[in-house]
């Protein structure tokens, strides 16, 4: 056989091996009940197998494994949460229907005073329970019966008159061993009530509170009140309006997004919100990149020394996790104690009022904001200048150019075509920068009058998610909505911006 | 960058240094500061920057020694820093390569090779990363509890879901390699298919070893995304053994009772497997500058 | 390639028959509690593993309220899980929490107080075991004997002010420090209705007893008592070394004044013009998952070893858990010197003070507080402009 067909055969048996292997773990999935999983790994080991062996597809074997992570672990998790945006999850909405009708169906009223302790006393194979003596009724027991697997059953007491007679008491561990079937053990006393596993020691009277309705609604037995499903509000309803707790989630449509465009509290301040966002991440990012550009070029410079030592430090806010970094800003910029405060005091006996000055504030997180992102951009630019071929600074050189052309010539414009996308998402994560607004300032200084709390450091994602997290207990479907509709704005503002900055036409080489 | 035959070069050096010296103060000083707090006795977020007295003990805590209690008696410390510190380690290492695996190859075909839907799929990663992700994390919890019912390996509270969750995160890393693959001439690909070369061995033996400086600029963001990530991390991992340094370091910090100076210590701990890695690249990224100075 | 697919199939679906059974071992009971008490719980569950069999498995989460809900609402969690009472409106609303009927020894055993913060919409859902109430901490080294209205407190920042120290400091814009000066007389969060529930309509902030507690703050930042800006850690570090005589905090911070070498004493918050001041009661407790499959046990677990005055005591001992619901552990607390009065401390304050609402809409209260507090001692706002702003949020936000 010719390498060529020895080959071929090698890849198709090497196919066959691995088609078989996704085949028995695609059915085991399924067999273990997880039908969606199943018809997932199968579509995706299907278009894996075609992609990597199909002569035609050129660009798919380089994309699929990337694109198919991307799609299971962001875009399915951004569509569920535009889903979860239709319906009523919330602390209150929390299961599905089918849990809640459970727990409703399940729920019971213990009489008072009617624990009976119990032990269990070995006969062979088989127990007897018995319930001990109280002040009021003699010692029960029933007759051997088996405690071997959880089916229901029922047991009738009889009075004992020679408890000794039992045998000894087994210990606590005799009842954890069968508690599967002790749950399922109902008790009838000699004056006819029926007595179920309370704890591990006692058996007492219970009886459930509600009771199931052919039409599918729920009795109340004591008051005799009936509860519809409402599939509206997402609770059982009564004629008068009384909801049981717990609700269920519910399909709502498009009730959150109607809220949030026409409800006076979102609208209130948006716009002073969005601006300030738009603003926010727009400096940033002017200021990160300039910052980090500068850098990269002057660490580049060979004739500087000491640059791996000023790489290593200017490097190194990156290197701390955020958290703890914004928290000691907050202290530093702390009007009378903190550290910046008292030097600038000394040096120009001021003390501006970091926290309670709106503008001061704004330009605090700016700071902040630009201590952290820079060496990001740093590393980001010392890539990406080395992509600049070094004969292109020679000829500058040999022409008598100065470093200020060099970089506005020649390092600028070549840097700047990848440097875009980059800048772009820059701009998107900051508009979306929740940790950071959140820790250092938590949108304060406050905007004085509005109907909800506000701060003029808020950005559009600090202050909804306070709407939907603080407002009434966690509202999920309201925060999804909101999430959404932050997305599509910050979505629009990109597809501008890629648009203005023709980022994503063919490169001219 | 050239070399620049002319007198001011003096000037210009004393500038530069002034200039960097002032930065790497203002930037080392909230560093220091985190020092600082983490060699103070008792657990307190102000005081001088130079502390009055040094206490090793929230290194000694965080390092795993036993320490003086506030009752006399020695305490061994109940957190496993050092553990987190090495799971930290382990699940950014490995994403940090997989993460490179993927956005190489589909750069490569976005920046390379030609096939319809290419701007539309370069536009649709651009917008993935908008999203405001924590509310995700709702899903990913599902998405990963579903997985763990069938292969426990990669379910709730393991690594390898950690990993397999950061390795959606490639949009950015895709887009960077793009534009810096576009950079790079055609010619020297086009020459190999000439000889001979199928388009993964163009890609694997011509392009990569070009590219090197910007696949250690990948390889450290991502690496430091993992070490530093928080939401998701704190979602799927709960068993305290099998944390990671970000998430462990939040049990310091109690709503009233915020343990400043352990967990400035576990801060400084998780910013050294960075700066190491930092330090490596580096290498990688002086040795691309020999490379891009053959081409061409 | 369509012949390999064909066999393929076929043992797929051979393989399909093979079961996924595997055998179960004894189930643990899951509990989830802090960091430092988790040592002393895991030493009682060696003691329930051997008299039951079943393994007591300790998790410490952060951000348990979260993770929980989370967790508990997809059937997943812990069976026990460790927290205050404020939330158990909003997880009995959501259906995450088991109703229990404790045994007559432990309803005895445990003080009213904590049960009636278990005790809503007619049924009990936890297990009480502590207390926690903010006290006033005093420097015992500038304060021999602590003050017992807010009027000897400026006659003692009279007294301090020309030594460069300052009477009494506290996160003030924080409302859970600063209510206890508001509720002295008569404000409130929420009407409560007879029934227990809450009126989420008719709140109290900007009532005359609420305006008293803060003009009561507006003075003190006035007059210079208490720095603008000042902040948790600032409070913190000025008691440490000494700048401040007096904070009103809680006993998570008596670790940090005993690692400064402070000798601190504990008493009931100073009053306001005449009435104590009253602080949130906030009873920790625990509660049982309504995902649980071992309910039985968890109750065992809870009654016979977790309350138990030798459970209490190991808890205590591994991590302080301050004033104890228990009454016969409260007891044994108080003989104990150096222990005895700051618990005693904490119970005083508690019996002065008024249970946190446990409603869901107490987010727009503290968020709207927050806010109100931060003006008010800035000087944006009057004390009355910043009660009604705040007033007009909470109510208009329902």
């Amino acid at each position: 056989m010719s390498v060529a067909a020895s080959n071929l055969w090698l890849g198709r048996a090497i196919s066959a091996v691995v088609g078989l292997a996704a085949l028995y773990v695609v059915m085991g999935v399924y067999s273990s009940g997880n039908t969606l999983l199943a018809v997932v790994l199968l579509a995706v080991s299907a278009l894996a197998l075609w992609a990597y062996t199909s002569p035609r597809t050129g660009a798919l074997r380089y994309l699929l494994p990337g694109i198919a992570t991307a799609m299971v672990f962001v875009i399915f998790p951004m569509l569920y949460t535009f889903g979860l945006g239709f319906t009523n999850y919330s602390a209150r909405n929390l299961l599905s229907f089918e849990q809640v009708t459970q727990q409703l169906r399940e729920e019971s009223l213990r009489q008072p005073d009617s624990e009976r302790a119990f032990t269990l006393h070995a006969q062979g194979t088989q127990w007897r329970v018995q319930l001990a003596a109280t002040a009021t009724q003699p010692a029960l027991a029933t007759a051997a019966i088996s405690l071997a697997n959880a089916e229901p059953q029922t047991a009738t007491l009889q009075a004992v008159e020679d408890v000794a007679a039992l045998g000894e008491a087994a210990p606590l561990r005799a009842a954890v061993d069968h508690l599967p079937a002790l749950r399922a053990l109902r008790l009838q006393s000699p004056e006819g009530a029926v007595l179920t596993l309370a704890s591990l020691r006692e058996f007492a009277q219970a009886l459930p509170l509600y009771e199931a309705r052919p039409d599918g609604g729920l009795q109340d037995r004591i008051a005799g009140t009936v509860y519809q499903p409402d599939a509206v509000e997402g609770f059982y309803t009564s004629q008068a309006g009384e909801q049981l707790q717990p609700g269920y989630r519910v399909n709502v449509g498009w009730r959150h997004y109607a809220r949030i465009f026409s409800d006076g509290r979102f609208s209130e301040p948006f716009a002073s919100v969005f601006v300030w966002t738009v603003v926010f991440s727009a400096l940033t990012v002017v200021f990160t990149t300039a910052l980090g550009l500068l850098l990269a070029v002057l660490l580049n410079w060979e004739a500087l020394e000491g640059r791996p030592a000023y790489r290593l430090v200017l490097f190194l806010p990156y290197a701390v996790p955020g958290f703890i970094s914004i928290l000691v800003f907050k202290g530093l910029f702390n009007q009378n104690l903190g550290e910046i405060n008292l030097i600038l005091s000394g040096l120009f006996g001021i003390k501006p009022a970091w926290f309670s000055d709106p503008f001061l504030a704004k330009t605090m997180l700016l700071i902040v904001n630009t201590w952290l992102g820079f060496p990001y951009m740093m590393v980001l630019c010392s890539g990406l200048t080395k992509s600049i071929p070094a004969d292109l600074y020679e000829a500058s050189a040999v022409a008598g150019a100065g470093p200020w052309v060099n970089f506005s010539r020649i390092t600028l414009p070549l840097i700047l075509k990848p440097m875009t996308p980059l800048l772009i998402s820059a701009f998107a994560f900051n508009f979306n920068n929740f940790v950071l607004i959140s820790l250092l300032t938590g949108g304060l200084p406050d905007q004085l009058g509005t109907s909800l709390p506000a701060g003029t450091t808020d950005i559009l994602v600090s202050y909804t998610w306070r709407i939907a997290f603080q407002d009434s207990g966690q509202q999920f479907g309201l925060a999804s909505a909101i999430s959404t509709v932050i997305f599509l704005i910050v979505a629009a503002i990109t597809l501008v911006q890629m648009r203005f900055t023709r980022v994503n036409d063919e490169p001219r080489t | 960058m050239p070399i620049v035959q002319s007198s001011h070069q003096r000037w210009r050096k004393l500038a530069a240094h002034a200039f960097l010296l002032v930065l790497c103060a203002a930037v080392l000083f909230p560093f220091l500061v985190v020092i600082s707090v983490s060699l103070r006795p008792g657990n307190f977020a102000s005081g001088s920057l130079i502390p009055a007295a040094i206490s090793l003990e929230h290194w000694r805590y965080v390092l795993g020694f036993e320490y003086l209690g506030p009752n006399g008696e020695m305490i061994k410390p109940d957190l496993p820093v050092l553990r987190w510190l090495w799971n930290s380690i382990k699940v950014a290492t490995v994403s940090g390569l997989v993460t490179l695996l993927l956005s190489t190859t589909a750069a490569y075909a976005l920046a390379r090779l030609r096939f319809r839907g290419r701007r539309q799929l370069l536009t649709g990663l651009m917008l993935m990363q908008m999203f405001p992700a924590v509310l995700a994390l709702v899903a990913i919890y599902a998405i990963f509890d579903r997985l763990g019912s069938a292969f426990p390996a990669i379910g709730l509270n393991t690594h390898a879901s950690l990993v397999l969750a950061y390795s959606g995160g490639i949009a950015m890393h895709v887009w960077t390699l793009k534009g810096y693959y576009d950079t790079l001439p055609v010619e020297v690909e086009e020459a190999a298919r000439v000889d001979g070369a199928t388009p993964w061995q163009t890609f694997y033996r011509v392009l990569l070893p070009m590219a090197l400086p910007i696949l250690a600029v990948v390889f450290l963001l991502a690496f430091i995304g993992a070490i530093i990530e928080y939401p998701v991390a704190s979602v799927l991992l709960t068993q305290q053994d099998q944390l990671t340094l970000a998430v462990g370091a939040k049990l310091f910090v109690h709503e009233h009772n915020f343990h400043w100076g352990d967990f400035a210590a576990a801060a400084i701990l998780s910013g050294l497997p960075i700066t190491a890695v930092f330090l490596l690249a580096q290498r990688w990224l002086i040795a691309g500058l020999a490379a891009g100075g053959v081409k061409g | 390639m369509n012949l390999s697919r064909r066999r393929l199939s076929l043992a797929g679906l051979a393989c399909a028959a093979a079961p996924l059974a595997r055998a179960a071992p004894p189930e643990p009971l899951v509990v989830w509690y802090s960091v430092e008490g988790a040592k002393g719980i895991r030493k009682l569950g060696e003691a329930f593993t051997a008299a039951t069999g079943v393994p007591v498995v300790v998790e410490t989460p952060d951000g348990i309220p979260g993770k929980f809900q989370q967790a508990a609402s997809a059937g997943k969690g812990p069976d026990i899980c460790t927290y205050a009472h404020d939330r158990i409106g909003e997880w009995v609303a959501g259906g995450l929490m088991h109703a229990v009927n404790p045994s007559r020894a432990v309803r005895a055993d445990v003080d009213p107080l904590a049960w009636q913060a278990f005790d809503w919409r007619g049924r009990t859902w936890g297990y009480p075991y502590a207390i926690d109430a903010i006290t006033l901490v005093y420097n015992k080294a500038l304060v021999q004997r602590a003050p017992t209205s807010f009027d000897e407190v400026f006659e003692l920042e009279a007294k301090l002010a020309p030594q460069g120290q300052h009477a009494i400091v506290w996160d003030y814009t924080n409302n859970y420090f600063t209510w206890p000066l508001m509720a002295a007389h008569g404000g409130y969060a929420f009407k409560r209705r007879p029934d227990g529930s809450y009126d989420a309509t008719d709140t109290g902030v900007a009532n005359a007893g609420a305006l008293v507690g803060a003009e009561l703050l507006a003075r003190l930042v006035r007059q210079g008592v208490m720095a603008p800006g000042l902040g948790y850690a600032e409070m913190e570090a000025a008691m440490a070394q000494g700048r401040a005589a007096m904070m009103i905090n809680g006993p998570w911070a008596w670790v940090n004044l005993k690692r400064a070498g402070i000798a601190f004493g504990v008493a009931r918050i100073p009053a306001v013009a005449g009435k104590p001041a009253a602080p949130f009661i906030g009873i920790r407790g625990f509660l049982i998952n309504r995902a649980t499959r071992q309910r039985e046990l968890a109750v065992e677990f809870i009654e016979h070893y977790l309350l138990s005055p030798a459970g209490l005591r190991l808890i205590d001992q591994a991590e302080p858990i301050g004033a104890p619901a228990s009454k016969a552990y409260y007891a044994e607390l108080l003989a104990q010197p150096g222990v005895g009065e700051n618990v005693a401390g904490i119970m005083a304050s508690a019996r002065d003070g008024v249970l946190t609402p446990p409603v869901p809409e107490m987010g727009r209260f503290w968020a709207a507080m927050k806010s109100s507090l931060t003006n008010l001692s800035e000087g944006r706002q009057t004390p009355r402009e910043a009660l009604d702003a705040a007033a007009r949020r909470i109510k208009d936000a329902g």
